[in-house]
């Protein structure tokens, strides 16, 4: 049964099995339905096993997602790949890398052309606990801006948007679902009016993909409107020079540094 | 409306075996509390639902033998879904076999059907559902409930728990002070 209304459902599911209760011994019932069940039953309950069996662990499952991606004392390094659709069409594809730790982040944006396919970099932000510096990143600029992060901007940041989300309790866990031919866990959301999705391999919590969609135009046989990040990859960093250097605040080269600001951003 | 709303948890359950419909009754009176009484637990509106699925099954199955039990259907039914969350954590999974037993049809709930499971929990948690059971002693928790919660008179409460009405008073005006010492003490 797919049901958009499980509880008005239930009750007319219990109260359609009252029949099935009065007047019946317990055992003299299970047996009466245990045997034309038969095979029909096993299926059901394989079925049973997949779908409650991943949700048993749902609150852990929301904790190995959230350790993954904070970096406690390390550094993490993160590749992801934004796409924006409107009505079912690409009009926004970004790529991002990111390393970062509890106190520092280095985050360098491309945007590729929809249409072109070609990358430009159009934003490179290095932030510690206390200043953040956004660069020009040459020809073709889309946005620099020297603001702090928002934990709720969705697009721009779907780590922090996660935290974010963790942290006020309001994650849950809703099945598991296949995401580009991988078996993951679905941590779903509901905030500002949008529907987050943050996809999960079920093992271990490491993340996906996530997809953030305006709940007012989710509906059944529409066009995607919202945006699907892939992250491309995942590594907890050794700390040693090499990733230490990732989180200078050196821009890279030809980088204009255009404004430094005080940064209010809360620590990971 | 019909009449079985205006009915006591009590004849609704006793009629259920002749009246399908009074357990419906039951469960639409009692489904918000159970599913927030979860969701507070779990943090998931999946296995909470699941979880709430299971509990009125099994209330379903012994919805016959409700007379003979000492306890208010109210704390009954907490008792189902408090003995189903630990059997839960122990075994790692919901039991399912009541369900089995009725026959009852696994459910696929779409996103949309759990924004309703969750604003459901969530409109229980906002009017004070609080768990007496966990808060107060069993009797107090009993007499709170009937009192505040199913708005019946002293008189009531005391048949139902089996004592004077000077007492039902007496636990329900203790089980609110300790209620609001408890709310005090939170920052």
């Amino acid at each position: 049964v797919i049901t958009d209304d499980p509880i008005r459902d239930l009750e007319r599911q219990l109260v359609g099995a009252v029949p099935r209760t009065a007047g019946a011994p317990r055992q003299a019932s299970r047996w009466r339905w245990a045997l034309p069940a038969g095979a029909a039953c096993v299926a059901v309950v394989a079925g049973l096993i997949l779908w409650i069996g991943g949700d048993a662990s749902a609150p852990s499952m929301a904790q190995a997602a959230y350790a993954r991606l904070n970096p406690g004392g390390g550094i993490i390094e993160l590749k992801y790949d934004s796409r924006f659709y409107d009505g079912g069409r690409l009009y926004q594809h970004a790529r991002t890398e990111v390393w970062y730790s509890a106190g520092h982040e280095h985050t360098v944006a491309t945007s590729i052309g929809p249409r072109s396919g070609r990358d430009r970099r159009f934003l490179e932000v290095v932030r510690t606990a206390r200043q953040i510096r956004s660069y020009e990143s040459g020809a073709g600029t889309i946005t620099v801006q020297a603001n702090c992060r928002v934990p709720h901007t969705t697009t721009g940041d779907p780590i922090a948007y996660f935290e974010s989300l963790y942290r006020s309790h309001r994650i849950s866990q809703r099945g598991t679902a296949t995401f580009d031919g991988r078996r993951v866990s679905r941590l779903v959301a509901a905030d500002a009016g949008q529907q987050f999705v943050f996809f999960v391999t079920a093992e271990s919590g490491e993340p996906v993909a996530m997809t953030v969609r305006p709940l007012a135009l989710i509906a059944r046989g529409a066009r995607f409107t919202g945006t699907v990040v892939r992250f491309l990859s995942y590594r907890r960093l050794p700390i040693d020079a090499s990733s230490r250097a990732q989180l200078d605040m050196a821009p890279h080269s030809e980088a204009r540094l255009i404004e430094l600001g005080r940064s209010r951003c809360p620590q990971r | 409306m019909d009449d079985s709303e205006q009915r006591s948890d009590e004849e609704l359950l006793d009629r259920t075996a002749v009246e399908p419909e009074a357990f419906g009754a039951f469960y639409r009176r009692h489904v918000a509390n159970v599913l927030a009484f979860f969701y507070r637990r779990t943090s998931d509106s999946q296995l909470a639902f699941d979880l709430t699925a299971e509990t009125f099954a099994r209330a379903l199955e012994h919805a016959g033998s409700f007379r003979a039990m000492a306890q208010p259907p109210g704390a009954w039914i907490y008792a189902i879904a408090r003995n189903l969350l630990t059997d839960s954590y122990r075994r790692g999974r919901v039991a399912d076999d009541a369900r089995r037993r009725l026959a009852l049809e696994p459910m696929t709930v779409t996103d949309l059907g759990f924004e309703r499971v969750e604003a459901a929990a969530d409109a229980a948690s906002e009017l004070g559902a609080v768990d007496l059971d966990e808060v107060l002693s069993r009797e107090q928790a009993g007499a709170v409930r009937a009192r505040v919660l199913e708005d019946r008179s002293y008189e009531q409460i005391a048949q139902q728990l089996s004592c004077s009405p000077q007492v039902a008073r007496q636990r329900v005006s203790r089980g609110l002070r300790n209620l609001r010492r408890r709310w005090e003490k939170q920052p």
